[in-house]
C-alpha cells in the first residue's frame, strides 16, 4: 500500500497527532542536539583550560624545585666542609655533617674533585643505587669544568632497573679563590616526589617514560600501553609540550586528559613525563548538566505533546467522529438523530449544518408523505365516487332494461308490435346508456390513474378468444360474415388481467363486427419471441388515412363510426390503454373501402406487472 | 340437481325484487323463490328456508349485514355446506369484483340483469360452474 493512501484511511485525528509528534520529535531532537553541542563546547574549553592550569602548575613547581635544588646546593659548595672534602681532607666530622646537610629526606649529597672522581656521597656503598661510592663517576654527569650553577634530569638505567633524578651541581671554591672540585645534589624522582608535585587537586598522576617504558608513576592504576607510546609522548621527547584534545576513558579513573612534557637528561631529551589529569567530575558534572538539560526539555515537551494530543482530540477527534456517528445514523434512517455541540468553530458550525440539513429532510419528507397521502386519500375518493356512480347508475337501469323487456315480450298483458317496437327501442336506449357508463367510469378510471389491473400468471388465450368471438356473432345479426379463428397450439399462457384481456379482445373483435358489412372477419392468435400477437382482420369500410390517428383518442369517433357503430367512441382509447397497461402496443392498418387490421402484441410475461396478491 | 331449483335472493331494493320475481316466478315458473327484503336474523330465515336452497343470491349493499358478512354467515356454518352463492350486484368496478372472488363467492351477476342470457347461467351456476358475469 502506497504511503498517500494509507495516510487517507487514518483518521483525522491520528494524522494530526502525527504532525504534532513529528514537529515535537524534530524540536526536541534540534534543542537536545543543540543543547549536547554547548555542553560539549563548554566543558571541553573548561578541560583546556585545567589542562593549561596544570601544567602551567607543574611546570613552576618543577622550576621552582631545581632553584630550590640549586640555591641549596650552592650554600653547601660554600661550606669548609665541602671545601675540605673536595680538597681531599678525610674529615670525618665534616663528611658526618654533609651526610646530614641534605636539604631533603632522600637527597643524595655528592661532591666531586678537580679530576672527576666521587669523592663523596652520602649514600653508604651497597645501599641505594648501583654503581654510586666514592671513586666512580658522579650520578650527574657535571661538566666541572664550565664552573656554572646548574640543574638537570637525570636517568640512571643501570641493571638494577631505571631511576631518574633531578639533579643540581654547583662549583666548591677554596678560601684562595680555586676550584677544588664540585658539590652536586641528586633528587630521586620517585612516588614521594611526584605525589608531591600535585596541586591541592588529588586529580593529577604522573607517570615518567623513557625508552617506551614507564620507569615511575603515582598513579594507583596502571598507566595504559597507548599513552605510554603514544604520539604525545614521541612529540615531547623532541622536545615539544603536548596536550591530547581528545579524553580517554582509563579503567579505574574514568575520563581523563593526558598532557606530555620533556625531560632532559644530560642536555638531551630522553624522558617525557606524562601527567593524566582526571576528568571524571567534569564528565559527571557534564553528564548531569546533560541529562537535566534534556530532561529538562523532553519532561515539559512530552507533557505538552500530551496536552496537545488531549487537546487535538476533544477539540477535532472527538467532535468530528461525533459528527461522524450522528450522520451515519441519520444516513440509516434515524433522521431524529441530531449532532450536539455547544462549540461555535467550524464543528459546531458543521453540527449545526447537518441539523438543518436533517431538520429540512425530514420536513421535506413530511411534507411529501403528505402529498402521497393526500394523493392516496382523493385517488381512493375518485375511486369510490366512480365504484358509487357505476352502482347508483346501474341499480334504476336494471329496472328500466328487465321492466321494459317485460312488457315487451307480453309478460304482463297483451302488446301490439307497434308497442313491442317501441318498447325494444327503449331497451336499446338503455343497453346503449349502459355501455357508455361503462366505457366513461373506464375512461374516467384511466384519466384519474385509477386504473389498477388485477394481476394474475396463467392466462390461457384461446377460451378468451374464443368467447369474445361468440359474443361477437351475435352483434352480426343476419349480416353475411363470417368469422374465421386461428389459434395457433403453442399460444403461450399470459401473464395479465384475466378481465381487462377479455374487454381488449371484446372491443376488437366486436368492433369488426360492427364495422363489417359482408365479407369475412379473421381473429388470429400467436406467439412471435416474447409477445403474443392478436390480429382481427375485416373486410369492412376501412378508416381513411386521416382519421386513423384519431382512432385511440377518447371522444373522437369518427362520423362514420357514430353513425354506424352506435358507441361511445370510447371502446378503442380505453382498448388502447388497457393494451399499454399490460406493456402491450395496438395498431391498426385500414384501406377505406377494403377493411381493416387492428393488430394487438402483448408480452408473455411482462416484468412491469406484478402478480396482485389474493 | 332439480330443474326447477330452490333460489333464496336478499335484496333490499324493490325494483330489483320485483325484476326477479317476474324473472324466476313469471318467465322461469319457478316455485321455490325465496325473497328477503332485508339481512336482519339472516341465519336464522335461511336454515328456514325449504326446501333447502340450491343457489343464494346475495346484494352486496344491505344492512343490517352485507353480502361479504352474510357470505361469512354461510360459509361458517355447517348446515350450508358447500353452498352455492352468487352476488348479484350492481358494483361491480374492477376492485369490487376482486373483493368478492377474494371473499369466495361462486360467482357474480352484475346489475342490470341480462333476462335473455340468465336461465342458461343460472343452470349452470346451480350446476357449480363459477360464473363471473360482468359485462352487461
Amino acid at each position: 500500500m502506497s504511503l498517500p493512501r494509507y495516510l487517507s484511511q487514518l483518521s483525522v485525528g491520528t494524522k494530526l497527532n502525527i504532525l504534532l509528534f513529528v514537529i515535537f520529535a524534530l524540536l526536541v531532537g534540534n534543542i537536545v542536539l543543540t543543547t549536547q553541542f554547548n555542553i560539549d563546547t563548554l566543558f571541553s574549553g573548561l578541560g583546556d583550560e585545567r589542562v593549561a592550569d596544570e601544567d602551567a602548575l607543574v611546570s613552576s613547581r618543577l622550576l621552582e624545585f631545581n632553584e630550590n635544588l640549586i640555591r641549596n646546593a650552592q650554600l653547601l659548595a660554600e661550606s669548609t666542609d665541602a671545601i675540605r672534602v673536595a680538597g681531599g681532607l678525610r674529615d670525618t666530622s665534616g663528611i658526618r655533617r654533609l651526610s646530614e646537610s641534605a636539604p631533603y629526606n632522600d637527597v643524595v649529597v655528592e661532591v666531586v674533585n678537580n679530576d672527576g672522581d666521587v669523592v663523596f656521597t652520602s649514600i653508604p656503598p651497597g645501599i641505594g643505587y648501583m654503581g654510586t661510592g666514592e671513586g666512580r663517576a658522579p650520578l650527574v654527569d657535571v661538566p666541572l669544568l664550565r664552573g656554572a650553577n646548574w640543574s638537570e634530569f637525570v636517568l640512571e638505567d643501570e641493571a638494577s632497573g631505571a631511576q631518574a633524578f633531578i639533579g643540581a651541581s654547583v662549583p666548591v671554591i677554596n678560601e684562595q679563590g680555586n676550584r677544588v672540585g664540585a658539590l652536586v645534589l641528586n633528587q630521586p624522582v620517585n612516588v614521594e616526589f611526584l605525589n608531591g608535585l600535585r596541586t591541592d587537586r588529588e586529580a593529577v598522576d604522573f607517570f615518567l617514560v623513557a625508552d617506551g617504558e614507564v620507569i615511575v608513576t603515582n598513579s594507583e592504576v596502571p598507566v595504559p600501553a597507548e599513552l605510554v607510546d603514544s604520539m604525545g609522548a614521541r612529540e615531547a621527547r623532541l622536545g615539544q609540550s603536548f596536550v591530547n584534545d581528545d579524553t580517554v576513558i582509563i579503567e579505574g579513573i574514568g575520563e581523563t586528559r593526558v598532557a606530555y612534557f620533556p625531560f632532559r637528561v644530560n642536555f638531551r631529551t630522553k624522558a617525557t613525563m606524562g601527567t593524566l589529569i582526571r576528568f571524571d567530575d567534569i564528565a559527571a558534572a557534564r553528564q548531569q548538566i546533560t541529562a537535566s538539560s534534556i530532561l529538562g526539555v523532553v519532561l515539559p515537551g512530552a507533557l505538552a505533546l500530551v496536552l496537545v494530543f488531549g487537546f487535538v482530540y476533544f477539540i477535532v477527534t472527538r467532535p468530528i467522529s461525533r459528527l461522524n456517528n450522528v450522520t451515519e445514523q441519520m444516513a440509516g434512517g434515524d433522521l431524529t438523530a441530531r449532532a450536539e455541540s455547544s462549540a461555535e468553530d467550524e464543528v459546531g458550525q458543521l453540527a449545526t449544518s447537518i441539523n438543518t440539513l436533517a431538520s429540512q429532510i425530514q420536513a421535506r419528507i413530511a411534507d411529501v408523505e403528505e402529498a402521497r397521502d393526500r394523493a392516496e386519500q382523493s385517488d381512493q375518493v375518485k375511486s369510490s365516487f366512480l365504484a358509487s356512480m357505476s352502482h347508483e347508475l346501474r341499480t334504476p337501469l336494471n329496472a328500466v332494461i328487465n321492466f321494459t323487456k317485460f312488457v315487451a315480450r307480453g309478460d304482463l298483458g297483451p302488446v301490439n308490435d307497434e308497442q313491442k317496437e317501441t318498447l325494444e327501442e327503449v331497451v336499446d336506449s338503455a343497453k346503449h346508456l349502459l355501455n357508455l357508463i361503462n366505457d366513461v367510469l373506464d375512461m374516467s378510471k384511466i384519466e384519474s390513474g385509477s386504473l389498477n389491473l388485477f394481476v394474475v400468471d396463467n392466462i390461457d388465450l384461446k377460451p378468451l378468444v374464443e368467447q369474445a368471438v361468440s359474443s361477437g356473432k351475435v352483434l352480426l345479426e343476419d349480416k353475411p360474415v363470417e368469422i374465421h379463428t386461428e389459434v395457433a397450439e403453442d399460444l403461450p399462457a399470459i401473464r395479465g388481467d384475466r378481465q381487462r384481456i377479455v374487454q381488449i379482445l371484446l372491443n376488437i373483435i366486436s368492433n369488426a363486427c360492427k364495422f363489417t358489412d359482408e365479407g369475412s372477419i379473421t381473429v388470429r392468435a400467436y406467439r412471435a419471441d416474447e409477445e403474443v400477437i392478436i390480429s382481427v382482420a375485416d373486410t369492412g369500410s376501412g378508416i381513411a388515412k386521416d382519421d386513423q390517428a384519431s382512432v385511440f383518442q377518447a371522444f373522437m369517433q369518427t362520423d362514420l363510426g357514430l353513425r354506424q357503430g352506435g358507441g361511445t367512441g370510447l371502446g378503442m382509447p380505453i382498448t388502447k390503454n388497457l393494451v399499454e397497461a399490460h406493456g402491450g402496443t395496438i395498431d391498426l392498418e385500414s384501406e377505406p373501402g377494403k377493411g381493416t387490421t387492428f393488430t394487438v402484441k402483448l408480452p408473455v410475461t411482462s416484468e412491469q406487472l406484478v402478480p396482485t396478491l389474493a | 340437481m332439480p330443474a326447477k331449483p330452490s333460489i333464496l335472493y336478499v335484496e333490499d331494493e324493490a325494483r330489483s325484487r320485483r325484476v326477479m320475481r317476474l324473472l324466476l316466478q313469471n318467465s322461469m315458473k319457478l316455485e321455490h323463490v325465496t325473497i328477503f327484503e332485508d339481512s336482519s336474523n339472516f341465519m336464522e330465515r335461511a336454515k328456514a328456508v325449504t326446501p333447502k336452497p340450491d343457489i343464494i343470491f346475495l346484494d352486496i349493499h344491505i344492512a343490517p349485514h352485507n353480502g361479504f358478512q352474510m357470505l361469512d354467515m354461510i360459509r361458517n356454518s355447517q348446515y350450508f355446506k358447500d353452498q352455492i352463492v352468487i352476488a348479484l350486484t350492481a358494483s361491480v368496478m374492477n376492485e369490487e369484483v376482486r373483493k368478492l372472488q377474494q371473499a369466495g363467492f361462486n360467482g357474480c351477476l352484475a346489475k342490470p340483469i341480462d333476462m335473455d342470457v340468465f336461465p342458461d347461467l343460472l343452470a349452470r351456476m346451480v350446476q357449480g360452474e363459477a360464473i363471473w358475469h360482468i359485462t352487461a
